[in-house]
């Protein structure tokens, strides 16, 4: 008992008190509780609750792609006709109506067990396909059990807000699990959600009403009306959604953006997702952050290719880095049991890959003065610096013969940089780094004093030597290799010879002599390296690190490092490249030993290595396996991978969240049919794949030369004028595909579309004619641009699916059209009418006055030349007195037997009693006659 | 917060719908921000359309029942009315504190006054005349995010409260002795019509003689006229209420007054006395006199007192009024005295005034 009698009667007294003072008694708000409480009969609630029910069942049955299903039909009639027998129970208050919800619940329950035991056997199974199955059956029980709840919310609780907030929920998160309602299922559901929302608030505030009479019908008619608004105002929303769709979503995007960038800074975190190969699951923010300031010392004659990062295997969410596999086609080479065995790697060049260079930074100083010392003696040079030249990025050192020689510096730099008083480096041992990482790869066991340098004279003697060099060449993944050591330099001409020079990777060793030299070829009379660009990176932000290189960098070019002005990447670096087009690619290598050797070993490598397939992606694989193609014509393959990405899919950088249960490329391709480049290129990449063409996916930047601007004061640097800048931002940055080529090593394939969606690849070997060519072949059509940018075969939509949603868009915008066409001639007509009746003479007014007069259902037998007409229009419009109307006649009948017309003041007359009876009729008609008889025939 | 929450959640599906690249549902939230659009239009287009009245009508009770006020909406416009709020304003004239109801209600297109009627209480404690006024009327659209309003004038209503009838222990004196001032004729007794025994002309009410009928007059009025002949024996008091108070009176002491007013008048009007009650007016300047001889018509009275804007300043009402009359009248003052022939009879206490009426002894002789 929480209060006793007597403090129960002073409340009671207080409440009669309040009770009396707000004006109502207890018995009276009783009374009009109980009204309250009488459910709401009114039909618009049934249809606006089955409007919206069935809006959602038809977004589930969109979603699980059974909506044209005879089954499904039946299951909606089904649960229609058990929501009108439920509302028709309730409303009558019936005592059927529990009998009818136990029914029901029954129902469910029957519908329930076998999709049950389905689902666990499904489970226990662990079958994909049989659990799909198995939720398709559950279906009809889920939905008749939605039916019900939806039910019990909306009229016996009256909780619309939870009804509300369930399918918005439905509607705004269903995308995540992959059920995107369409544009029927909307509207549905937005009126549905509105109307309702009108009725119920409508009756909830019936309470602080004293009467309910016409409530209902108000409520209802309010509810009608919102539900016109809203199916009008939905033309003009979709059809601006329509035609401004992408600028709408990238509006959402940039809002999306600035959200993430504000949590970024908090939590500072600048990284950038350019490099880590996750292909995108949402739409494509671009920031605009300026990344690097890029020079160039000429334009790019095409596009440039800046790469960052490769990926060679799809793990289902991102691409694993290319450099695992490369590394592990190189150790595979170097094997002498298991691999080629004939292969040798230089240890120098692998430090600078990202997980060497770990290690590497753990080797202890000793190792290096070891390593550095077993190099002197070998070479018989003596090192007379540790300084280098920050120019050439070089130390000097003296041979045994006196001459001075160079040193790559970067070893020497990184033993510098190192902190190697540090109590971890002091705490190292021999143990901790194997000496393998540096030197030899094969090698299981560090190397000491005289097998270290035994180890070094047998690589060094190793003829094998400039094919390495080579093969870094080929493989662009890597960065630019350096020789060790460059002879025949003198300190100050090195700078110089190491431009000239180092591109032609004709390092050639001497055994006898046991040095390193370079063949004598004069860099000018070299056709293959002829027209070598520069560049150089200056990163923005020391916070945000990327590191990017064009395609066929100049191999031990002297133009600088990566590191050549500092040890990280957020430091300025510069690269030389070549232009391909200007490079003879198939004489390069007429001097490379065992070039076609290396070729094929690398390439049965590749192929074994990079057509693994660890994920599914069954849609994929069944379209390859139904296109049979000629797997050695790599053209045809390309050209099919374009065909189908073009026809497929449209370039968007808002194409939407992926479901989480959803393949990216699967979903990108054979559902949303929408994408950006991370999309084209990643499922191009495994349509090479499955094809059994190696493909790699990358990722970096690629500007045009249209985006440098020409500085007004170059800058130079080792000693190239740069005269060319611009500023990388993430608006650059792209992702493309690369295949192999013999001769020409990984080269980039643009297999994203424009934004109007023309395909723009081209490798050697491939141009828009040969894709041309195979196209005719197969009878694909698609939309190529040619060299001369012309379009050169564009598509005849045989093979464009039939669009439901666009029909709908054109029959409403048509119809749109024609009914804002309409309102205008109909009023340019009424205008005219209006303005020509003004001036009209007696016999027009008359003859509109017939016309009005028949519109209205008057004197339809009648034509005006009647002998009684002016009694009959008196007795039809008794405004107009018999006087009138005879006078009416009379001036009519004068009129039409004389020449010319009445006098004004007659005509006044007329004028005047037509203009009253048509003021008279007008307020006879009926509302919905009213605008016609005003606007449509002008009578008024 | 209902405009913050639609704001919210509009952004909410705006930002899912383009995260998730729907281009339905963006087009839902473009639609409903064109119906938010135009909610806001319809509720300055509504409210034009839409007017309130209280209609007028006869509206007395006693005291201590329920004062009922209609109120009517009229819908013009071709739309109905999802929502509409009334500000009703109710008071007792001359009292101090008001109470504000608001009025919720929803109007068909069209509609007349009998769909959207409401009927109103208002608890009445205290007799008087309670004025009802409707101040504001605000629309809502069907959304009920934005609504629209504007000042009604004009749109008034009153209640007469009437004190309960109260049984009195009066002892009246003798027939005769008191009167005063012979009873004046009929304005519609004209000097030479012989009619020295008709005390007064009045219009034919359902039950009068029709020997009484003035023929003459009625042939010239083209209506039916009853003449009212003087009784011999009639008892004539004249009462003066003074209704002069030195601060404004609340309306618990306005209350106590009519109470007391009421009481004895009824009483004395039992016992087939002609009263002859004088009165400040304020509308007429002066002290007015109202002659009661029909027991029947005491409330009819008691409403007009009531109506009347009797209370003035004890200056005011002595400048209107003949001394010497008062003397040998019946007074009865704010103060809740009651004197007769200069003698008091009795002053009532306020807070037991209706306590006193039924239980005391008034003797009169």
């Amino acid at each position: 008992m929480l209060f006793t009698p007597e403090v129960r009667k002073i409340k009671r007294k207080k409440i009669n008190i309040r009770t009396e003072k707000f004006g109502l008694t207890r018995k009276q708000k009783n009374e009009a509780d109980k009204i309250n409480r009488i459910p709401d009969s009114s039909p618009v609630l049934i249809i606006m609750y089955i409007c919206g029910l069935l809006g959602i069942l038809i977004a589930i049955g969109e979603s699980v792609g059974i909506t044209t299903s005879p089954v499904f039909i039946l299951i909606c009639a089904g649960i229609i006709a058990l929501s009108f027998v439920l509302w028709y129970s309730f409303i009558h208050q019936n005592k059927y109506f529990k009998h009818v919800v136990l029914g029901f619940c029954g129902l469910i329950v029957i519908l329930l067990i076998p999709g049950w035991t389905g689902l666990t056997s499904a489970i226990s199974s662990a079958q994909p396909g049989e659990l799909y199955n198995t939720l398709q059956n559950l279906l009809p029980a889920v939905l008749s059990l939605l039916t019900l709840l939806f039910f019990y919310l909306e009229f016996v609780l009256r909780r619309h807000s939870i009804v509300f907030l369930l399918c918005m929920g439905i509607v705004i998160l269903g995308p995540a699990i992959g059920m995107k309602a369409g544009l029927v299922p909307v509207v549905m559901i937005v009126i549905f959600q509105f109307g309702f929302y009108v009725l119920n608030t409508n009756i909830s505030f019936r309470r602080s009403r004293l009467n309910t009479k016409g409530n209902s019908k108000a409520s209802s008619l309010s509810t009608i009306v919102t539900a016109v608004i809203l199916l009008i105002a939905f033309i003009p929303a979709f059809i601006t959604e329509h035609i401004f769709e992408d600028d709408i979503f990238v509006q959402v995007y940039q809002a999306d953006g600035y959200i993430q960038d504000g949590i970024n800074s908090l939590l500072g975190d600048f990284s950038t997702n350019i490099s880590d190969g996750s292909v995108s699951r949402g739409n494509l923010r671009q920031s605009g952050t300026p990344v690097l300031d890029l020079y160039a010392d000429d334009l790019p004659e095409n596009r440039l290719y800046l790469k960052s990062f490769a990926g060679a295997i799809y793990d289902g969410r991102s691409w694993i880095n290319a450099y695992e596999t490369e590394n592990e086609i190189f150790e595979y080479f170097s094997e002498n049991e298991n691999g080629k065995g004939s292969y040798r790697r230089m240890g120098m060049v692998f430090y600078r890959e990202p997980f060497i260079s770990g290690m590497i930074n753990r080797v202890s100083y000793d190792y290096y003065k070891r390593y550095l010392s077993a190099l002197s003696d070998l070479l018989g040079i003596e090192l007379i610096s540790y300084d280098y030249d920050y120019k050439s990025g070089f130390s000097y050192c003296l041979d045994k013969n006196g001459r001075e020689v160079a040193i790559n510096s970067d070893v020497v730099n990184d033993i510098r940089q190192t902190d190697y008083t540090s109590s971890q480096s002091s705490s190292l041992t021999d143990n901790d780094v194997p000496i393998a990482y540096i030197f030899k790869e094969d090698c299981t066991s560090p190397l000491y004093g005289d097998e270290l340098q035994n180890e070094i004279i047998t690589y060094m003697a190793d003829p094998d030597k400039s094919l390495i060099e080579s093969v870094y060449y080929i493989d662009n993944s890597k960065l630019p290799a350096y020789p060790t050591i460059l002879s025949n330099t003198s300190h100050s001409e090195a700078v110089s010879d190491i431009y000239s020079t180092f591109g032609r990777q004709n390092l050639v060793y001497d055994p006898e002599n046991r040095i390193f030299d370079v063949q004598n070829v004069d860099p000018a009379s070299s056709a293959d390296f002829k027209g070598s660009n520069h560049l150089r990176f200056e990163p923005k932000d020391n916070n945000i690190s990327v590191s990017c290189y064009p395609y066929y960098p100049a191999a031990g070019s002297g133009f600088g490092s990566l590191t050549a002005e500092g040890n990280s990447a957020s430091q300025p670096y510069s690269i030389e490249y070549y232009n391909q087009s200007k490079i003879s690619m198939s004489d390069r290598w007429k001097n490379v030993p065992d070039y076609e050797k290396f070729i094929n070993d690398y390439s049965s490598e590749i192929n074994e290595r990079y057509n693994n397939i660890i994920t599914s992606h069954p849609r994929l694989e069944k379209l390859c396996s139904e296109t049979a193609l000629n797997t050695d014509n790599i053209n045809e393959v390309t050209t099919f991978i374009l065909y189908t990405l073009q026809t497929h899919a449209k370039y968007s950088k808002t194409p939407g969240s992926v479901p989480f249960n959803s393949d990216t490329i699967e979903y990108f391709l054979f559902d949303n049919h929408q994408g950006f480049c991370v999309h084209f290129a990643s499922a191009a990449a495994l349509m090479y794949k499955m094809y059994g063409i190696p493909a790699r996916y990358v990722t970096g930047y690629s500007v045009h030369s249209t985006d440098f601007d020409e500085l007004d004061s170059p800058v130079t640097s080792h000693d190239v004028q740069l005269n060319y800048k611009m500023e990388i931002s993430d608006k650059y940055a792209h992702a493309w595909v690369e295949i192999f080529l013999k001769d020409y090593g990984w080269v980039p394939v643009e297999v994203t579309p424009t934004m109007d969606g023309i395909m723009n690849a081209k490798y050697p070997g491939f141009d828009s004619a040969v894709m041309s060519n195979i196209m005719n072949e197969h009878g694909w059509k698609f939309v190529v641009r040619n060299k001369d940018g012309t379009i050169i075969s564009g598509s005849d939509g045989t093979d464009q699916e039939f669009d439901i949603n666009t029909f709908i868009l054109l029959v409403l915008s048509v119809m749109l059209i024609l009914f804002a066409l309409s309102l205008i001639a109909v009023f340019v007509r009424y205008y005219l009418l209006i303005t020509h009746s003004r001036k009209a003479d007696c016999r027009v007014i008359f003859d509109r006055l017939i016309r009005m007069l028949h519109f209205c259902g008057l004197l339809t037998d009648k034509n005006g030349s009647e002998k009684d007409f002016a009694v009959s229009l008196t007795a039809a419009v008794p405004e107009i007195s018999i006087e009138n109307a005879v006078r009416i006649v009379s001036i009519l009948e004068t009129e039409s037997f004389s020449d010319g017309h009445s006098p004004p003041e007659d005509q006044l007359f007329v004028r005047e009693q037509y203009y009253a009876a048509a003021e008279i009729l007008y307020s006879r008609q009926k509302w919905f006659r009213k605008p016609v008889f005003r606007f449509i025939m002008g009578f008024r | 917060m209902k405009k913050l929450v639609t704001v919210l959640l509009l952004l909410l599906a705006w930002y899912f719908a383009g995260m998730n690249r729907q281009p339905y549902v963006m087009a839902a939230v473009l639609c409903g921000i064109i119906f938010v659009a135009l909610s806001f239009v319809l509720t300055r287009i509504l409210r034009r359309r839409l007017t309130a009245d209280i209609p007028k009508q006869k509206n007395i009770i006693y005291k201590n029942t329920q004062a009922e006020f209609i109120v009517t909406a009229t819908n013009k416009s071709r739309l109905p009315v999802n929502k509409y709020k009334l500000t009703l304003k109710m008071k007792y004239r001359g009292g101090n504190t008001a109470t504000v109801k608001k009025l919720s209600g929803n109007a068909c297109p069209k509609s007349d006054n009998d769909d959207n009627s409401a009927v109103v209480y208002f608890a009445a404690p205290y007799s008087g005349i309670i004025d009802a006024e409707l101040t504001r009327l605000r629309v809502y659209d069907y959304f009920m995010i934005f609504s629209s309003s504007r000042k009604l004038r004009g749109k008034t209503g009153e209640v007469a409260v009437l004190p309960t009838p109260r049984k009195m222990n009066i002892k009246l004196p003798p027939f005769g002795t008191y009167t005063n001032e012979p009873v004046a004729e009929s304005s519609f007794d004209k000097p030479g019509e012989d009619h020295s025994e008709i005390r007064l002309i009045r219009e034919y009410r359902e039950g009068d003689l029709t020997r009484h009928i003035h023929r003459n007059y009625s042939a010239k009025t083209e209506k039916l006229w009853v003449k009212e002949y003087q009784r011999e024996n009639d008892f004539i008091f004249d009462m003066y209420i003074d209704s002069s108070c030195d601060h404004p009176l609340s309306t618990e002491d306005r209350d106590a007054f009519y109470e007391m007013v009421s009481a004895i008048i009824h009483n004395l009007m039992e016992n087939d006395i002609i009263l002859r009650i004088h009165y400040y007016n304020r509308e007429k300047g002066g002290i007015v006199l109202h002659e009661l001889s029909d027991p029947e018509k005491t409330d009819e009275f008691i409403i007009l007192l009531l109506k009347a804007d009797s209370f003035c300043s004890k200056e005011e009402f002595l400048n209107v009024c003949n001394i010497a009359a008062i003397q040998n009248a019946m007074i009865l003052t704010t103060q809740l005295e009651w004197s007769f022939c200069g003698r008091p009879v009795y002053k009532f206490e306020k807070k037991n005034v209706c306590l006193e009426l039924v239980n005391r002894y008034f003797d009169l002789t």
